[in-house]
């Protein structure tokens, strides 16, 4: 797959979809922890995630067919993926209805906060794909840690108070600690003549640099201060980099790059050519 | 049940292979397969990928389906009716002639699609008068008359053969890009442990699959072969008893070779003396050892001395007339046709080597060229000097171009007529590698507007009031009767499957017996030098634009433009479906040169002598000499042709040949 | 092994590129993307390895990353080997297209579906060889699945210099490695070098 293919229907999918299933979530963490009702934030999530499953038909070569997508449900982590998604919806859905109705259930709330939490493990799940070394190993639990620090910050502006719950530094925290990780791993791919033929692999840090201060430092720091909706668009502009860099940094080891590797092997081996 | 039917025709093409093919065609007439024809021996049940592009090609965008006139600004074409095209031309042609005479057309055939129907526009232009043609052959006549003069003609065994080898010598060869079915009988005559053995001062795909590989300067293969045959001698390796029954001249044959001893020919030649000499001995020392010489080798102005000598090497060594052996460079097995019918020649026609139109065209004079009419041909492209032909020729006051698409040439015209493709019209087709006589069948209706040139030149006799009986009513009829005198098969066998009229069976001169005049091998030729005024016996001497010529000190570079698998020339290039699969376009240089220059790979570069300037991005590779740059020849499809702006409007020393590898240049980055 | 795939003589196959145009008019692709594609090694002739080509399709795998991966089962895998892939159940989310290492399935914005070498399977069932097999000029390109060819030779390859597997499909294309003095000392050579 080429860093190209059709992906800003997926980048918007994503984008949508973490950033709903990941306030889903985390407002129903905190919820539970800390008592924070608020039937509005779910139903937001609620939305974005709905958003997002209608920007996903968009992607489909055949939109009518899409109910087909989840007949593979255990084998393929696609299938899975569209499975979760619906349920991750259903649940979103029927919690922020109940909070909204004043008949907010602590079980019900769980529930949508573990679906919805596995529905963002599923995403990563559907992009740890063998030869894709961008995509694998700690870049799969992104989509999880990266929704609900979106989702923690959202609640923590919200909130409208000063203090910052230990929530929040938590999901803040790990998503910091996850996504620099992949940041490591990303980063540490050698450059050669084959990544090169991707454009935006030599715009690879500042790509996942902008990611990183945008969603786990600027709003943390202004949150630190006061609660202020910047925070908010901060990460969700740092969302929109992530699922962005996501698909554009997308190595995968074709073929093409396998021989251009024992090319540049063959090079690299150089005797004097005898004449 | 679908109504499919598959018919058996052949590839027309300037190339080899000359394949049997099978169209498979379905009720709508679109080409839904492409396939060899198996009863072909030697092509097999294979085409290439050229073969295969006629399918995109029948009916590619682009394609030229009507008449077209220069439009009034000269900024592109408008389509006209063919009654308006033919009266226009009449109109011009008649002005021309009664301004300066009928000499003043030049007709331009080139070799762009093979068949015997192509010998009707001399129908015309004897009744028209007469008019200029050209003589000799870009691209291998000096081969051919140097392995006349020493053979007595141009036969080779049944590629077939090939298989039974146990030493194949390829020379200035490429089939691995220019005849592939040769390639996959080198390549089975390989596997049962033949080795094969390539000369050439580049790699190419031929020298990837090689067993040994030598690389000499361009244009010194003559030494190299002269310097072979001292070493073949001094060993007593020579086969004395054919020599002494089938040979003439040999004693001056040797005395000549005595002046190539190994330290000379390496020094020449820029090989290793050992790897000569061991070469030497492989060669002599393997039965049957096969040598097959490409046209590449003659491309310069020493063509027919040094081809004699190359040709030399396998009756030397007792090659000649052996299953599995053999001198081959072409074989004119099929060449059997009688003549056309057609009107009687005027009594002094003018004629221009083809080698050298923009010369003629800029200084002919008594009459001046006024008009031209080219077909089957991309003169403007393919030509030497190229650039100074299509100047040339955007100076006439009529230019006719036949084409199947609006080519560099065809784009100068006054007048652009659509050209048939391969399947619409029948033909009778020859070789010039198998010796199989095939059936070019009618597989469609011509497209569009489009008429085959023989209705064409039909017409323009009706226009003109001429005789139009040299024309055929009944194609079939017509190419029936051209079958040679007291043939053993008819029309429809001909159609039912590829037939060798020469009745010679598998291998040339089996029976020793040489049509020379001597009726042995000449190994020394009167008639060689009688006739090109060149030694009698071969020789080397340096080019005149080469690796020992004073004009290296401004233009160090040898440069060679050699042919790709993906085009036939210029043909097919524009194709979608061939520019997918084919080789890049770049100018191979050696690192050291690039080093010395300053150029990076993939960087553009210059590349000039003083007849031209062309720019390419370069590939430094080990793959080409020192000392040598390369650039494939055909291009035209993206841009400016380039190769051609370089080249020289040379001569070969016998056969009025072209010289294209004759020609050196300087490079720098762009 | 058995099951189906590609046979490629890296001896004999010179890159022409005849099987990508056969199978485009066999399988009517003629202004989209071809199923078959030829990949050069070393076409710059670098003397320290040597030159040869990949002429690659679907390898057909044994453990086929589309298949696996394809939320709708719109991928099948024949009891022969062959990998097919059945349009109709085909949403075009082109998942297959990222999960394969390949590159073999292509989306044909047209048809808003997948599409990918699938063998000739039609001429395969009708006991004939896959188109490019059949017009392959120097008899380089051959196939195990089709009735009378060779099998899999136990010479064969499953990985040379330039082909690897990273996803662990188990592809099903074997090689007959090169021939030829020069450029199987280049082979051994290179592989050598690419071990340490």
């Amino acid at each position: 797959m080429t860093a190209h293919t059709g992906h800003w229907p997926l980048v918007a999918f994503t984008s949508l979809a973490i950033a709903g299933a990941g306030l889903v979530a985390a407002s129903a963490c905190f919820e539970l922890l800390y008592g924070l009702v608020s039937g509005r934030l779910v139903a937001a999530g609620a939305g974005l995630l709905a958003a997002g499953l209608l920007v996903s038909l968009g992607h489909l070569g055949r939109k009518r067919r899409a109910g087909l997508a989840v007949r593979g449900a255990g084998r393929s982590a696609l299938s899975n993926e569209a499975l979760a998604a619906g349920l991750a919806l259903a649940a979103a859905t029927l919690a922020a209805g109940l909070d909204l109705a004043g008949a907010h259930d602590r079980a019900v709330t769980a529930i949508a906060a573990a679906v919805n939490a596995a529905f963002l493990v599923s995403i990563g799940l559907v992009y740890r794909i063998r030869g894709q070394r961008t995509w694998r190993g700690f870049s799969a639990v992104t989509p999880l840690t990266g929704g609900l620090a979106f989702g923690a910050i959202a609640v923590q502006t919200s909130a409208g108070t000063g203090d910052v719950f230990f929530g929040t530094v938590l999901f803040v925290a790990a998503d910091a600690l996850i996504f620099s990780r992949r940041w490591r791993d990303v980063a540490g791919i050698a450059f050669t003549e084959a990544t090169l033929a991707n454009p935006w692999s030599i715009h690879r840090s500042p790509l996942l640099g902008a990611r990183f201060y945008l969603l786990d430092v600027i709003p943390y720091f202004l949150l630190a201060v006061l609660p202020m909706p910047l925070a908010v668009v901060s990460a969700a502009a740092g969302l929109v980099v992530d699922r962005f860099g996501f698909y554009v940094l997308a190595v995968q080891h074709t073929t093409g790059h396998e021989i251009a590797g024992v090319e540049a092997q063959i090079a690299a081996l150089a005797r004097t050519p005898q004449d | 049940m679908p109504a499919l039917r598959t018919i058996r025709t052949v590839c027309p093409r300037n190339c080899y292979c000359t394949c049997g093919m099978l169209v498979t065609l379905d009720e709508g007439n679109r080409i839904v397969a492409i396939e060899g024809d198996p009863d072909n021996p030697a092509t097999g049940g294979h085409v290439c990928l050229k073969g295969l592009s006629y399918a995109r090609r029948q009916t590619y965008p682009g394609r030229l389906l009507t008449p077209l006139r220069r439009n009034a600004s000269g900024s592109g074409f408008e389509p006209i009716g063919w009654d308006d095209a033919l009266r226009e031309i009449t109109e011009r042609l008649t002005r021309v002639r009664s301004a300066h005479g009928p000499e003043a057309v030049l007709y331009y055939e080139g070799s762009g699609s093979h068949g015997a129907l192509g010998g009707l526009s001399m129908a015309f232009w004897r009744q028209f008068g007469g008019c200029t043609t050209t003589f000799g052959d870009l691209c291998w006549p000096a081969g051919l008359e140097a392995t006349r003069l020493t053979y007595g003609g141009n036969f080779h065994n049944d590629p077939a053969l090939t298989v039974q080898s146990r030493l194949i010598l390829l020379w200035g060869h490429n089939p691995a890009e220019t005849n592939v079915h040769q390639w996959r009988l080198i390549l089975d005559a390989q596997a049962r442990g033949a080795r094969v053995i390539v000369i050439d001062p580049r790699q190419t795909d031929s020298t990837d699959a090689a067993d040994l590989h030598l690389r000499p300067r361009p244009g010194t293969d003559a030494a190299l072969a002269l310097g072979l045959a001292r070493e073949i001698v001094a060993a007593g390796l020579e086969d004395a008893a054919f020599l002494d029954a089938h040979a003439d001249g040999v004693e001056e044959y040797r005395q000549r070779v005595a002046e190539f001893p190994l330290e000379r020919v390496a020094s020449i030649t820029g090989l290793d003396a050992q790897e000569v000499r061991a070469l030497a001995q492989e060669y002599a020392g393997t039965k049957p050892a096969l040598l097959i010489a490409g046209f590449g080798l003659q491309r310069h102005s020493r063509a027919g001395q040094t081809m004699r000598a190359v040709a030399l090497l396998p009756a030397l060594t007792g090659n000649v007339g052996v299953a599995g052996g053999g001198w081959q460079y072409a074989n004119l097995a099929s060449h059997c046709l009688r003549p056309l019918t057609l009107p009687p020649e005027q009594a002094a026609p003018r004629a221009i080597p083809v080698s050298q139109v923009a010369r003629h065209l800029e200084t002919l004079d008594r009459p001046p060229i006024r008009a031209a009419w080219i077909e089957r041909g991309n003169p403007a492209a393919q030509n030497p000097a190229s650039h100074r032909l299509r100047d040339a020729l955007a100076r006439l006051d009529l230019v006719v171009v036949v084409d199947q698409f609006m080519t560099p040439t065809a784009s100068l015209a006054h007048i652009v007529l659509p050209a048939k493709t391969l399947f619409e019209e029948e033909d009778l087709v020859t070789a010039y590698w198998h010796p199989y006589l095939q059936w070019r069948a009618k597989v469609l209706p011509p497209a569009g507007e489009v008429r085959p040139e023989s209705d064409i030149w039909r017409a323009l006799c009706g226009r003109f009031g001429y005789d139009t009986s040299y024309f055929p009513d009944d194609r079939e009829s017509f190419l029936r009767a051209l079958l040679p005198e007291g043939c053993d098969f008819t029309l429809d066998d001909l159609k039912a499957r590829p037939i060798d009229p020469s009745g010679s069976g598998g291998v040339a001169f089996a029976d020793r017996r040489f049509p020379t005049a001597s009726g042995k091998v000449a190994f020394a030729s009167d008639e060689a030098a009688a006739r090109w005024g060149v030694d009698r016996v071969p020789d080397y001497a340096p080019l005149g634009e080469g690796a020992e010529s004073p004009a290296r000190g401004r233009f160090p570079l040898q440069f060679l433009s050699c042919k790709t698998r993906d085009r036939i020339h210029s043909q097919f290039g524009n194709l979608d479906w061939v520019r997918e699969v084919e080789r890049p376009h770049v100018l191979d240089i050696h690192p050291d040169d690039a080093r010395a220059r300053g150029i990076k790979d993939g960087e553009r570069a210059a590349v000039w002598n003083e007849r031209g300037r062309i720019e390419l991005a370069a590939r430094v590779t080990p793959g080409i000499r020192p000392g040598v740059v390369h650039v494939l020849e055909g291009w035209c499809h993206g841009g400016e042709p380039d190769v051609n702006a370089l080249t020289a409007e040379g001569i070969t020393d016998m056969n009025h040949g072209a010289t294209f590898y004759e020609c050196l240049v300087e490079v720098a980055r762009a | 092994m058995s099951g189906a795939g590609f046979l490629l003589d890296l001896h004999r196959c010179v890159g022409c590129g005849a099987c990508v145009l056969a199978c485009r008019i066999e399988n009517g692709r003629v202004d989209t993307s071809a199923w078959r594609r030829v990949l050069p090694l070393n076409l710059r002739r670098h003397p320290a390895g040597p030159t040869y080509f990949l002429s690659v399709a679907c390898h057909h795998c044994e453990d086929p990353a589309c298949l696996n991966g394809c939320p709708s089962g719109a991928y099948e895998k024949r009891p022969d080997g062959i990998v097919v892939h059945h349009e109709d159940l085909c949403l075009g989310c082109r998942y297959c297209e990222m999960t394969c290492p390949f590159g073999a399935p292509a989306y044909d914005h047209a048809t808003g579906v997948m599409s990918k070498c699938h063998l000739c399977a039609h001429r395969v069932d009708a006991g004939r060889l896959p188109a490019c097999v059949a017009a392959c000029p120097t008899e380089a390109l051959r196939c195990a699945a089709a009735p009378g060819s060779e099998a899999h030779t136990t010479g064969a390859a499953v990985l040379v210099p330039g082909f690897a597997d990273p996803a662990g499909c188990r592809p099903g294309l074997r090689f007959l490695t090169p021939k030829g003095a020069r450029r199987t000392e280049l082979f051994r050579s290179l592989e050598e070098a690419l071990k340490r």
